[in-house]
């Protein structure tokens, strides 16, 4: 079954706004120390070592996780944006599988325009 | 004595060069990237280790200048369950270029590993605030320490009872 990612901001903000970005990832993070009672063996640290966080491809915030950080970590930061465009958080597993979750964020100006983030003229 | 650059010497030259840095990866003590050799280790030591905890904020500080109240930690004093300790922590700076957080590194100095995350900002981050959800093994001090661009650090701590405690 799919694990769920989760990605909650403001959609629509004015120029020089904070966006606050809320993130979610439903994921067991085995800290490799807990034992199995009956045989004693350790269950093999499996965790989300790297979540970054791009806006119009470029890394606004970085993430590296150790075994300490709780199961399903949710995480919440915050970045500026002065033109629309794509977000995009990448979550890295122990095993390099990663998986993505993408939003678009409309920035707008005083007038109610939106800041495209490609100039060009028809 | 003529000393000839022959093949053996060559190579033992090359050997040595990579061997050294080959050390310093293997046998990092306190040293945040130990982390990947975790899932070896731990077979041999789950417990916590205090001495290995001020090793590592040793090396995350080596001697810089410390400046004082530059962090703000918001976490409860008491945290009913180990598993879930809501963590949030903000960096009082002007994220311009020359004034930002280039990491910061939150450590729970009695968890078997202390190392819970490192978060990197950048210039465009506009706040460096952050909140999240960490692990603590029992009542213990929570560090934050925020390694600047300008290279001055800043720390602060806080303890924490909790009252179940997590087995991280």
């Amino acid at each position: 079954m799919e694990k769920q990612r989760k990605l909650k901001y403001n959609e629509i903000v004015t120029q020089g706004d904070l966006v606050k970005v809320k993130t979610l990832a439903e994921h067991e993070m085995e800290s490799g120390v807990r034992r199995d009672e009956k045989t004693g063996v350790i269950y093999p640290r499996l965790i989300i070592y790297k979540v970054t966080a791009r806006y119009n491809g470029k890394v606004v915030f970085k993430a590296n996780w150790f075994s300490g950080v709780s199961a399903n970590p949710y995480l919440a930061f915050y970045f500026r944006a002065d033109k629309s465009g794509l977000i995009e958080i990448e979550w890295e597993d122990d095993y390099s599988k990663s998986t993505f979750k993408r939003g678009y964020l409309k920035v707008l100006d005083k007038d109610g325009n939106e800041l495209l983030p490609v100039n060009f003229s028809l | 004595m003529k000393v000839m650059l022959n093949r053996r010497l060559f190579c033992g030259f090359i050997l040595g060069f990579f061997s050294k840095y080959y050390a310093y990866k293997t046998f990092a003590d306190g040293r945040p990237f130990r982390d990947r050799f975790q899932s070896y280790r731990q077979t041999f030591r789950v417990e916590p280790d205090k001495e290995e905890a001020e090793r590592i904020v040793k090396n995350i500080i080596k001697g810089r200048k410390v400046v004082s109240n530059l962090i703000n930690i918001e976490i409860p004093d008491i945290a009913e369950d180990g598993n879930v300790v809501p963590v949030k922590f903000s960096v009082n700076c002007s994220m311009s270029a020359s004034d930002y957080p280039k990491r910061v590194h939150v450590l729970g100095l009695e968890n078997p590993f202390p190392e819970i995350a490192i978060y990197e900002f950048f210039p465009e981050g506009g706040k460096a605030e952050v909140s999240f959800r960490c692990r603590l093994r029992k009542s213990s001090y929570l560090m934050v320490i925020a390694d600047m661009q300008d290279g001055t650090v800043g720390v602060e701590k806080k303890y924490v009872d909790v009252m179940l405690g997590a087995c991280s």
